[in-house]
């Protein structure tokens, strides 16, 4: 459902059309805008507002009806509709429920927990076409009338619907696959997929695969076929690895402007005219996941010029396990949107200490756009193509070929429609926890660790430890407080080329600055049953009204091969507060969201097991903070703190934390029902 | 690495050298191993191209308008395509173009690229030129300098070029001069020599030789 017209930032697009809700209902005041759907949490805040749901899961309405004083004791009747804009709910206020009836409720007067309303078992229907969502709103109906009046409540019919129901995206597509294959001559062998349909489609985006060394230009067809089904057109490439990622970056390159010069040609022209250039993925494996992002900064530094596109061009930049050969000064991402795809099992870009050019995660660490990271244990490197027979991959749990093409196609398919077609619904798979909201994977044991980063313009950064490197000093010029053994501000680098653990170098397990040009810091520390830790930054005094933005972010991760890992043997929670100047505070657990995974159980580079350390973002909208009646002012908060030990999870643990952010503008993202104006006077 | 640095120096009886022109497996069992990890000089086929084209392997990308299409046999672990630094292959002062991985074979289908003018012909004779696996690194990272230490450090472990007799069998199973247009058409030919020599990677010979829409 693409719901904003192209630019380079997808999400920033997206973001610009989320205006300020405003229905114009004829000839009375609109309703009042609140977030509805979503789903239960296990303890306080009780309930997330989400933005989508997998097709075939349960849906949930919450009402906090602190939020709602007037509504308490009172029925009203829950509507989920077909989501309609806003122009459309101007011209037709009837409510028509999607389930066939609509649902009333009894709004209970003490917490939120009291008042989740399931109100769909899975049955809602998904997308048709090839659209990735299918948008419902929903309507708070508090008058009964069965329209949507100046009293009800309205969750969408803005600029996006209230929740979106997602495909299963490692499912087929609507069309029909074309498979060609051609040349136009030396390292201009091209591989490409369209929709059989493509005459009735337009102008399509084209997904450019590079490969790496010793891999093959046709072993990405689990890709190219399964997007062609979802209408994009895909070229792989041959790509000149062997002499290294410099030279394939010219080949993906040449490779574009080929297909451009010969559409006219190529299958008797099939695809002239519908080749969308100024809507380009591009996707590298290894040496030729190092060469996209060395071909994009050619773009960016003037070092090839094309005749038919330009880095703003490309909208998408995903390397799959890359190697990192170049330094940043040539090869940088730069504020393009960026994805790395990587194997904690890979046993040629293996991800070890031992080598600066394994250190894929490097690449993530130089991306300055918004960023995403998929982690996968048990993943190696082979499997990522569907050539030869082998894995190269290294470590317990492997996943097998047909898992990580099922990870692929689910991934891919999400992160390529967010980005080259704007379908914000895709966005919840890259910004929640893989344990909170993932694509369906083989199996229910396998454990992903994801990042995610937005674009600095729409952030507030309290605390990412890259300007100020005293320990007691934020990012942002404003006091550290802490108590927690062992603390360590430094740099993500672990120089003893060993994952086993010693006392006298904390990094351990830190794989992220693969050069001295490469600079990324962070804490260290760790807690246990008798030493409990927190961690608190204060906010500076002219940014601490928090009403209008969107969330906490923050990343986490356990130490690898510390002995305490050793001995938690499993995953790691926690908790965060917020404060407000008044001293009030409140917790939320992280664990609602996911916890830390255990670093893979890999051996070798020393003595023990557990590969490199697997850092997890976590995104907290900040009004669950002020959720069920909490005295929390968010006009005024004046520090974030972290908790650590058994009154907020894991009894005990070795974490290291980074990246501590406000995410800006509440008005375009979920969790924004706010409370009344009466509340929040008390 | 440790086959690079080991003596190779493992002369067998009875060897039977390559001398069919379309043998394609010739027997190589009883082929003398040699330091340096380039065993044998299986092939060999002077080209001439009409277009020259970039030498990538090479820091200084030179221009290639003629060399010659080689076939080794090697020590495949050497060979083995891999994402990090790999043993670059050179020949004489210069760095060979791979085309194939030797995966099952052993063998590598490569381009060595040399001068060519009409009164002294190839610059580069092979009964002159050695062989090698040099250290770990990118190619396109290699320079004259850096080559040049290379060729010391070959010389140094008794890297030698072939004997005259083999290079004058391989010249003779290559045959005449490929004259031809550029390096797609080069390029196409080397995948004939992969389907010949290393049939295990005909899905890598093939995808070369997918249908020409028009040469950029």
């Amino acid at each position: 459902m693409p719901l904003a017209p192209p630019t380079r930032h997808g999400l920033l697009a997206l973001s610009l059309a989320l205006a300020p809700f405003a229905v114009p209902v004829r000839a009375q005041s609109p309703p009042r805008r609140a977030e509805l759907a979503g789903e239960s949490l296990t303890s306080f805040p009780h309930f997330q507002f989400t933005r989508s749901f997998l097709l075939g899961d349960p849906v949930e309405v919450g009402v906090d009806p602190h939020a709602f004083p007037h509504l308490v004791d009172a029925e009203v009747d829950v509507y989920v509709v077909a989501a309609r804009s806003a122009e459309e709910w101007a011209e037709q206020t009837r409510l028509v429920d999607v389930r066939g009836a609509a649902q009333r409720v009894r709004i209970a007067p003490r917490t939120i927990a009291d008042n989740r309303f399931a109100v769909d078992a899975g049955t809602l229907p998904g997308p048709e076409g090839v659209d990735f969502a299918a948008g419902y709103d929903v309507v708070l109906d508090v008058d009964l009338d069965g329209e949507l009046g100046p009293a009800d409540f309205l969750d969408g019919g803005g600029s996006r619907p209230g929740f979106f129901v997602v495909r299963m995206p490692h499912l087929a597509g609507p069309y029909t696959p074309v498979e060609i294959k051609y040349s136009g001559g030396s390292m201009l062998a091209q591989n490409t997929f369209y929709p059989a349909e493509i005459a009735e489609l337009g102008e399509l985006p084209l997904v450019v695969i590079s490969h790496g060394n010793g891999h093959e230009y046709t072993w990405y067809d689990h890709l190219g076929l399964h997007l062609a089904r979802h209408g994009f057109i895909v070229m792989s490439h041959e790509n000149n690895t062997g002499p290294g990622p410099n030279a394939a970056s010219l080949t993906t390159l040449t490779n574009i402007d080929y297909l451009m010069e010969m559409q006219a040609e190529i299958a008797d022209g099939v695809l002239d005219g519908h080749i969308d250039i100024h809507r380009m993925g591009w996707i590298g494996h290894s040496r030729g996941g190092e060469g996209v992002v060395r071909a994009y900064s050619r773009l960016v530094l003037d070092q090839y010029v094309s005749p038919y596109f330009d880095e703003d061009d490309v909208l998408l930049i995903s390397s799959m396990a890359p190697t990192v050969f170049l330094k940043n000064v040539a090869s940088f991402p730069g504020d393009a949107n960026y994805h790395l795809l990587f194997g904690a099992a890979d046993s040629d870009v293996s991800g070890g200490a031992d080598s600066p050019v394994v250190q894929a995660f490097t690449y993530y660490e130089r991306a300055t756009g918004n960023k995403h990271l998929t982690y996968v244990q048990g993943l190696g490197h082979g499997y990522m193509h569907n050539g030869l027979n082998e894995c190269f991959c290294d470590g317990p749990d492997l996943l097998k070929r047909g898992h990580v093409h099922r990870i692929q196609r689910g991934y891919y398919l999400s992160l390529l429609s967010l980005y080259l077609r704007d379908d914000l619904a895709a966005l919840d798979f890259f910004e929640r926890t893989f344990e909170d909201f993932h694509p369906p994977t083989a199996l229910d044991t396998h454990v992903l660790a994801t990042e995610y980063r937005p674009a600095p313009d729409d952030l507030l950064v309290l605390d990412d430890f890259e300007t100020e490197p005293s320990v007691g000093l934020s990012s942002a010029g404003t006091p550290v407080v802490y108590e927690a053994r062992n603390l360590v501000e430094g740099r993500f680098e672990d120089t003893d080329g060993k994952f086993k653990w010693k006392e006298e170098w904390p990094m351990n397990g830190m794989t992220r600055s693969a050069y001295a040009e490469d600079s990324q810091h962070g804490v260290v520390f760790d807690f246990g049953p008798e030493a409990p830790a927190t961690f608190e930054v204060r906010l500076p005094a002219d940014e601490r009204d928090l009403t209008d933005d969107a969330a906490l972010l923050f990343r986490a991760c356990q130490g690898t091969r510390h002995p305490i890992t050793d001995q938690v043997d499993g995953r790691v929670t926690f908790g965060v507060s917020l404060r407000d100047s008044h001293g009030e505070s409140s917790t939320i657990l992280a664990g609602n969201y996911g916890s830390l995974t255990r670093p893979y159980l890999r051996d070798g580079l020393g003595g023990g097991a557990g590969w490199a350390n697997e850092f997890m973002t976590f995104r907290i909208p900040l009004a669950a903070f002020g959720r069920d009646g909490s005295r929390l002012d968010l006009a005024s908060i004046e520090a974030v703190r972290f908790h650590f030990g058994p009154r907020h999870g894991s009894e005990s643990g070795r974490i290291g934390l980074d990246d501590i952010v406000i995410q800006r503008g509440a008005k375009k993202r979920p969790e924004t029902q706010a409370p009344n104006t009466e509340v929040r006077a008390r | 690495m440790m086959s690079l640095l080991a003596p190779l120096f493992l002369l067998l009886a009875g060897s039977s050298p390559v001398s069919a022109q379309n043998d394609p497996a010739p027997t190589e069992a009883a082929v003398a191993e040699r330091p340096g990890g380039v065993h044998e000089l299986l092939f060999a086929r002077p080209f001439r191209l009409d277009e020259p084209y970039r030498h990538t392997w090479r820091a200084e990308q030179p221009l290639v308008s003629a060399g010659y299409l080689v076939v080794l046999r090697v020590d495949e672990d050497l060979a083995r395509p891999r994402q990090t630094a790999e043993p670059v292959l050179f020949a004489g002062a210069q760095t060979l173009e791979r085309v194939n991985t030797g995966r099952g074979s052993g063998r590598l289908v490569v381009v060595l690229p040399s001068t060519w003018d009409a009164q002294h012909g190839f610059a580069v004779d092979l009964a002159k030129t050695a062989f090698w696996f040099g250290e770990p690194e990118l190619p396109e990272r290699i320079d004259a300098a850096r080559a040049s230490e290379e060729a010391q450090r070959a010389h140094a472990r008794g890297v030698r070029p072939f004997d005259a007799e083999a290079v004058k069998k391989a010249l003779a199973r290559g045959g005449e001069v490929l004259r031809i247009r550029d390096a797609g058409e080069l390029r196409r030919a080397a995948a004939r020599r992969i389907l010949e020599f290393a049939p295990a990677e005909e899905e890598l010979a093939q995808s070369i030789l997918v249908p020409l829409v028009r040469p950029r």
